[in-house]
């Protein structure tokens, strides 16, 4: 008997929570199968396997909780996850948490529009062209290592304490991913392609929108997804030291007043950012690159 | 249209030295005959190939290749074993990119490129993607790609090699349908000797590298052919003298492999 009977060609990963699933599709095979997906453009079923995630993570929060309750653990240090949790409500009812977030989230994506943006573009012209590539690498190489954090002194010397200058750090941070991402996708582009695009009578221009830009978009997506997440840990790590709001200065805060809920509260916030950020870059992949098949696995 | 070779030589370099991949080939090729390129692996076929397609420069030698001044007609087509269709581009967009060279509007391209995915047999398919379908599938969307600007001259790099044997039959078919339709000047490149033979109008035979050719065979067997000429003694000839030609070089190569 399976469980993966239904076709949810369309269906978004909230609306993953399967509805009491199919269990006559034994008894009723041939009434079971229209409703499979048909186009096989769309993995048609997907695993029972994606639900294992949400078991471990039950399973791991239960005994949490569990050992909170029972007083094995300081509460003190290990507050229960359901504590967390209210205190996650607790602070988003107050307008609190949105805010915050908020903070976070403009400056992330104004510097991830810079440095992602310039990332692309040199990334994609290094794999395009090797001389360009001969040139600048050594320097990525030589840059990309260099925690980002450790140029906020001297770049706030250069340009001054205001926002310029963190947006700068947390640019330079989402460039490199990026860079490198796109690098490796035009460069993993099978020759042929080329070979055929040029003989068919593309342009320049036609071969770059025709065959780079497509070709290389499942490692820049891997990219972006990479600097997305680069962003936000280099943003909150510059709240939590230089700001007023934002994610980062809410765990400053609370770890001044020693609210340790409300540092777990801001990680487990962090944490669904970076949840949130998979399924934006794995609806975007499997909008533009369905030739690769499922983000999501299995 | 016509393709000249006189003394083309191909050098490329290597590693602590060059490689010489053509020497002195000679070739002359007349409009709207298929021909076919055999020899051991690694002589240089798909060098030649590339140097036909305009993606290689000769290292010395003159090579010439006239086409008629057609606008509506697309000057080379490629065909590839492998790598060839865009994973990227579902079928319909595919077989389009054939007419890249013209200025249409998409929706005209769109509308060419359906009659050959038609013909081709895969009208049901046309936006479905190549992941989506099986290698002999996507070999028939390069046909219909490579039919669509209905080039002059049309090069093909063993096109049907990573088939099954029984596909690769239908293809040979498709293939001969589609020519006898759109008259190009065909050079394909294959490692079968009798698909040499039942394609083929001649046959060239390339050396072990540095390829050049060393002999040329005629295949007489009546046009238009289908896949009951497998059987024809003459292919069964061709094919044998095809061997005899090659064997020796072929021996060699794989002796050059295994010594250490």
């Amino acid at each position: 008997m399976t469980l993966d009977g239904a076709a949810r060609a369309g269906a978004t990963p909230q609306a993953m929570v399967d509805p009491a699933a199919p269990a006559a599709s034994t008894t009723a095979p041939a009434s079971a199968s229209p409703s499979r997906g048909r186009r096989a453009s769309v993995p048609a079923r997907r695993s029972r396997l994606r639900w294992a995630p949400a078991i471990l993570a039950a399973l791991l929060f239960g005994s949490w909780e569990l050992a909170g309750r029972l007083e094995w653990i300081p509460v003190l240090f290990f507050p229960a996850p359901s504590v967390i949790l209210g205190t996650i409500y607790d602070m988003a009812s107050s307008g609190e948490l949105p805010v915050h977030i908020g903070a976070t989230l403009s400056r992330l994506l104004l510097a991830l529009v810079w440095g992602g943006g310039a990332g692309l573009i040199l990334g994609m012209g290094m794999g395009y062209w090797p001389r360009l590539r001969t040139v600048v690498d050594p320097f990525v190489a030589a840059l990309h290592p260099v925690p980002k954090m450790s140029l906020l002194p001297l770049i706030m010397l250069i340009f001054g304490i205001g926002w310029f200058s963190k947006a700068l750090v947390v640019a330079v941070s989402t460039f490199f991913p990026m860079t490198i991402n796109a690098m490796a996708g035009v460069r993993q582009i099978d020759p042929n392609y080329f070979d055929v695009a040029k003989v068919y009578g593309a342009t320049r221009w036609r071969v770059f929108r025709r065959v780079v830009v497509p070709g290389s978009l499942p490692l820049v997506l891997a990219g972006a997804r990479m600097a997305m997440n680069r962003a936000l840990g280099a943003t909150i790590g510059l709240e939590l030291i230089t700001a007023e709001t934002g994610l980062g200065s809410m765990l400053f805060f609370a770890w001044q007043t020693l609210r340790t809920e409300e540092l777990y509260a801001t990680i487990f916030v962090i944490a669904a950012l970076g949840w949130l950020f998979r399924w934006i870059t794995n609806r975007i992949a499997l909008a533009l690159v369905p030739w690769q098949g499922d983000p999501r696995g299995v | 249209m016509e393709v000249r070779c006189q003394n083309v030589s191909l050098v490329y370099p290597t590693r602590g030295g060059a490689t010489a991949a053509l020497e002195d080939v000679d070739l002359e090729l007349g409009s709207s005959e298929l021909v076919c390129l055999v020899g051991p692996s690694g002589c240089g076929k798909s060098t030649l190939l590339k140097l036909l397609a305009g993606l290689l420069d000769p290292t010395s030698g003159a090579l010439e290749t006239r086409f008629e001044p057609d606008p509506d007609r697309l000057t080379r087509a490629l065909v590839f074993q492998d790598h060839c269709v865009f994973p990227w581009m579902n079928v319909l967009d595919n077989v389009a990119f054939g007419l890249e060279f013209k200025r249409l509007r998409t929706a005209e391209k769109h509308e060419r490129a359906r009659a050959f995915i038609e013909q081709v047999g895969l009208g049901a398919f046309a936006k479905s993607f190549p992941h989506e379908l099986s290698v002999g599938m996507r070999q028939r969307v390069s046909l219909a790609r490579a039919f669509v600007g209905n080039p002059q001259l049309l090069l093909m790099d063993e096109p049907f090699a990573a088939l099954d044997a029984l596909t690769k039959l239908l293809l040979q078919e498709e293939l001969l349908r589609m020519w006898s339709r759109h008259r190009a000047l065909i050079v394909y490149v294959t490692h079968d000797l009798t698909e040499a033979a039942l394609l083929g109008d001649r046959v060239l035979v390339m050396s072990r590298r540095p390829g050049t050719i060393v002999q040329e065979i005629a295949v007489t067997l009546p046009r238009p052919r289908d896949l009951q000429h497998r059987a024809h003694p003459e292919v069964a000839d061709v094919s044998r003298r095809l061997w005899d030609a090659l064997e020796r070089d072929v021996r060699l190569g794989l002796a050059a492999q295994e010594a250490p």
